[in-house]
Order: structure tokens, then sequence, then C-alpha cells
């Protein structure tokens, strides 16, 4: 959902509020993958007038997540960057050990092979399910920092 | 065509590499590295801010950033369409000897990236509204670098150092230059430099090399070098007299920095000062960390750095210090660095820094990325593909009895 929300420059949010409404500089998500409960964060800078529209924009967006299945092209892109993220990933000494360290502290070490299968299972329908379940429009926390007057 | 191979590292342990040049000039450099299933492909062009007029200071970032952003089949959404559905990345940069468009792509995709990359880097078409945005966030950008004590600090060392030099101002440019740049100014720069006699291509990661020079040879084997000859390469000489300049600013650390004019990348002194530059200020371990920050208590952090360069290059070290202790700080930070030219440096430290050298430097190019990166740098440079292992053997390895244990 993050790298489909916004993930590069065709991702959703990042396509519709900066390429082509220009109402943020930049928007970006991001989910962190805990042992409790991870954190799905979506984050812009942006003109501070413009604060109450891009928050409402957003919101609009994730209602319709939860109810309108996904076109297939765009589940398709997002499953081949988080795949190909994947592989990026594991070409040093390095980032192996920090992955299978990771893995070995919030799940098991094994785990990390499954990952790129697990993505590759969803569907539409999962998506959307998803999106019912966990970004729910009211009950979310927002953090705004404003400049000094 | 015939493509004539030259393998030239028959390694046991390295990744084979073959470099070859086509009949339009281009160098091709092909690094075959099976670990993972994955290519990285880089382009550099040997134009940068050492290029730049003065008054035109942000060229090459402008043109390269501008590079993704629409050829004459696709614009910008497109080129971002075709790169994201694949989950590939193609990114582009500028710096002071070159310009640089990268990409990474598993390897089953990586023809129709390069296809796409080629097509940036032979047909940019800059669309108006894509410059007008572009050249606006630039400006965005150099206005809030103002804010950082350390980017103001070293755009007027660098200005005072290099006087009528082109790396004397900011790749990404000055207020005045980038909003009086054109995009004719773009093309024309991109006409007179972008072209495959002044172009490297390295590609790195689990490929067959004949396969692909063929498919480097299919998107830019084509590619016509204009009749023209490249325009001569002068760089003015740069001021020899010593300055102090100090920049009042509200905020709570003080920065200090000094530059000494160093040698060029070609120079016989370039490894010596590398090794001086690791000794002095790269980790815990080094003179001015031990002495400044840990003996002392003087500095927030403290470093120093020598760029590779195709021109003049400079060696800078500086610190973080509270303003009161200023005037104490610039001076011991001289001294801990002048101290070199009176003082022999130990057997022992010599030698741990060495080590500390070569071991840095080959963590330096663990990915396609880095390894790629580093060769096509060392082939703009002029110094070749060998000069990664010049370099390792001019700073022979030491015994491992010299490295102190703690």
């Amino acid at each position: 959902m993050s790298a489909l929300l916004a993930e590069g420059r065709s991702a959703r949010l990042v396509r519709e509020l900066r390429e082509e409404r220009q109402w943020v500089l930049d928007i970006g998500s991001s989910f962190s993958l805990q042992r409790d409960c991870s954190l799905f964060t979506l984050q812009a800078w942006l003109d501070p007038a413009a604060v109450d529209a891009v928050e409402a924009l957003i919101c609009d967006r994730l209602a319709t997540l939860a109810v309108q299945a996904i076109p297939p092209a765009e589940l398709v892109r997002a499953q081949r960057l988080l795949i190909n993220d994947f592989a990026f990933s594991t070409e040093t000494p390095g980032q192996l050990a920090g992955l299978y360290g990771y893995y070995s502290v919030v799940a098991s070490a094994a785990d990390s092979y499954t990952y790129p299968a697990r993505i590759q299972a969803h569907t539409p329908t999962s998506i959307a399910n998803l999106v019912k379940t966990y970004l729910s429009t009211n009950a979310y926390a927002s953090t705004v920092l404003l400049p000094a007057a | 065509m015939v493509s004539v191979l030259m393998l030239l590292s028959p390694s046991v342990n390295r990744p084979a590499l073959y470099r070859n040049v086509l009949s339009n000039g281009l160098t091709v450099v092909v690094i075959e590295n099976p670990v993972a299933d994955i290519v990285s492909a880089r382009l550099l062009i040997k134009a940068g801010t050492g290029r730049e007029a003065r008054s035109q200071a942000g060229l090459f970032s402008l043109l390269s950033s501008l590079l993704t952003k629409g050829t004459r089949h696709l614009s910008s959404m497109a080129i971002a369409e075709q790169v994201e559905s694949v989950g590939a990345s193609v990114g582009t940069d500028a710096s002071a000897d070159y310009s640089l468009v990268s990409l990474k792509t598993v390897t089953a995709d990586f023809s129709n990236i390069l296809a796409l990359a080629a097509e940036m880097v032979r047909y940019p078409s800059i669309p108006v509204a894509e410059f007008d945005l572009e050249q606006r966030l630039t400006r965005q950008s150099i206005s809030s670098m103002k804010e950082q004590p350390f980017t103001l600090a070293f755009n007027a060392l660098r200005a005072a150092m290099y006087g009528e030099h082109p790396y004397g101002l900011p790749g990404i440019g000055t207020e005045e230059s980038v909003a009086k740049l054109t995009r004719e100014d773009l093309l024309t720069a991109h006409q007179t430099f972008y072209r495959p006699d002044n172009s490297v291509m390295v590609i790195s990661g689990r490929v067959q090399p004949e396969a692909v020079v063929a498919e480097v040879e299919r998107f830019l084997g084509d590619w016509a070098a204009p009749d023209t000859s490249l325009p001569p390469q002068q760089y003015p000489t740069v001021p020899t007299t010593p300055t102090y300049e100090t920049i009042v600013q509200p905020t709570n650390q003080a920065i200090l920095m000094i530059g000494y004019p160093a040698p060029a990348v070609q120079e016989p002194a370039y490894a010596a000062l590398k090794l001086l530059s690791t000794y002095l200020g790269n980790g815990l371990s080094s003179r001015l960390f031990v002495e400044l920050r840990e003996k002392r208590g003087l500095a927030y952090d403290v470093s120093a750095f020598y760029p590779t360069r195709l021109s003049a290059s400079q060696f800078v070290a500086h610190m973080g210090t509270a303003p009161e202790n200023q005037a104490i700080a610039l001076q011991s930070l001289r001294d801990e660095t002048e101290r070199l030219g009176q003082e022999q440096l130990a057997k022992d430290e010599l030698e741990a820094t060495k080590n500390k050298l070569l071991g840095q430097y080959a963590l330096g190019k663990q990915t396609n990325a880095q390894l790629g990166q580093l060769l096509g740098w060392y082939e703009v440079l002029g110094l070749g593909v060998e000069f990664d292992q010049i370099f390792q053997d001019t700073i022979p390895p030491s015994s491992i009895f010299a490295i102190p244990l703690l």
C-alpha cells in the first residue's frame, strides 16, 4: 500500500498531489515493520496554506481505496517495485547481515525468503480489505509542523 | 561491426572486467558479476561544473535533472511509468568533472530500460513547463542552503580558493546564474558535450559480456559524434594568496574550515594526500578526532577531505566548535594539520593508515553501482579502469603485525 500510494512519480498520491495539482513539494510514505504494532505513515512537504486541503484529499483517496478495487496493472507495478527493491538490497554481505538480523528480531531469519512470494500473493481484493482494516480515516494521528510566523 | 572484447582481469576472486570502444568513440566497460540477479549501468559524460562559464553555473546540474522529464517520444510521466512499472530505477546527476545517467534493474528488464536511458541521453526534449518547474525548484533549493552553516562556509571557502576557476561555484549554481539559464543554454550544452566520443558506459551485474555489448551497440551504436571537435578545456589558475574570512550567522555552533590548494588526480602526490586525509580526518581513531575532540574537547565534530579532481583539488580540514572556543580551535586545527610537515609520521601510524585506506576502498566498491561508478570515473579522469589496481598498488598493504590491536 505504501508503494502503491507514494513510491515513485507515477504512484497515486505523488502523481495527483505533486505532479498534477502541484499542491505539495514532495510526498512520501513508509511502513516500519515492527514486532508489535507496526507503523504506516504518509508525509508531505508543502505550503502551510495547503495543509487542510491536502489532508482532506489524502483521506478521501484512502476511503476510495477501501471500496474501489485497484486496477491490476497498478498492483503489479507496486509488486515489482517491492520485489526488485528486495533484490537490490541483497547485493552486499552487510545488506544480507542486516536483513537476516532484522528478520531474526521481528520474526525469524527464514521469513525473509518468503517476502517476495507474500508480496506476489496480494490481489486487488486483499488490498481493499487491508485498507478497510488498517487505514481508517477516523483513526489516525496527524502532526503538522509549521514555520514560525 | 565486429566487437573485440579484451579481458582485462583474468581473475579468480574478482569480477571479470572488459573494456571496448565502439566505432562512434563510446567507451564501454563491462563488469561481469553474477552475485545477484541485477544489472547496474552508468553513462558518464565528460562534462560537469568544470566546463561551466561562471555566468552559467548550475548548467549541467539543471540539464541532467531535465533528462528524465521528456524526450522526443515520451513525456515526463511516461518515462516515470516505464521505469516504475518494472520496478527499476533511473537517476541523473552532475558533479565537478562529469554528468551521469544511472540505471538499475533486475537482469530480465535491463534491455528495455537501457533503451529508455539511451533515448533520454540522445533526445531530451526539455519541455518548457518542466524547465520552468525545475528551474524554480533549483532556486528554492539554493535559497534553503543559506540556512545550512556548513554549506555556507564551504561555499565561501571554495569561492576564496578557486577565484575564477569553475570549481569555485557550487554544482547546483547560484541564485543569479540559475535564474539566467535558458532552455536554449541547456540544449546547446547537450549538443556540445553529450556525444559518444565524450562518454563512458559502464555495465555491472549478471550479464554476458558479448551480449551486453551488443545491446549497447543496438541502442547507442548509431549515436553519431558531431563533426565539430570538443571545445578546448582550459582551466584558469587558482589564487595562491592566503585569505581569511568570517561569516556571522545566529547559530549555536561555529564552523571552521581550512583549505589548502591540493594536486589533481594525475599528479604523483595524489595517493599520499589520500593517505593524509585518511590519517587526519577519517574516523574515531584519526588524529584530528583524537587530539581535538577526545583529548581537548574542542570539537563537536572534526574531519578532513581531499576530493578526487581532474583539475586543481583542495585539501580541507573542518570542525564544529563552541563559538567561544573559535580562536583556539582554529589555531589547533591548523597546528594539528600542519604539524605533519615538521614531524614525521611514526611507522606504525603510517602502516595503520594504509590498511585503513585500503580497507575502506574495498568496502566502497561492494555493489554493482559502486564498482561501476568507480571504474567509469577513472575512465572519465583519463586514468583508465587499470587505475583501480594501480592506486591500490601505490599503497602497499602492510604486514598485519604492524596494526595496533586496540
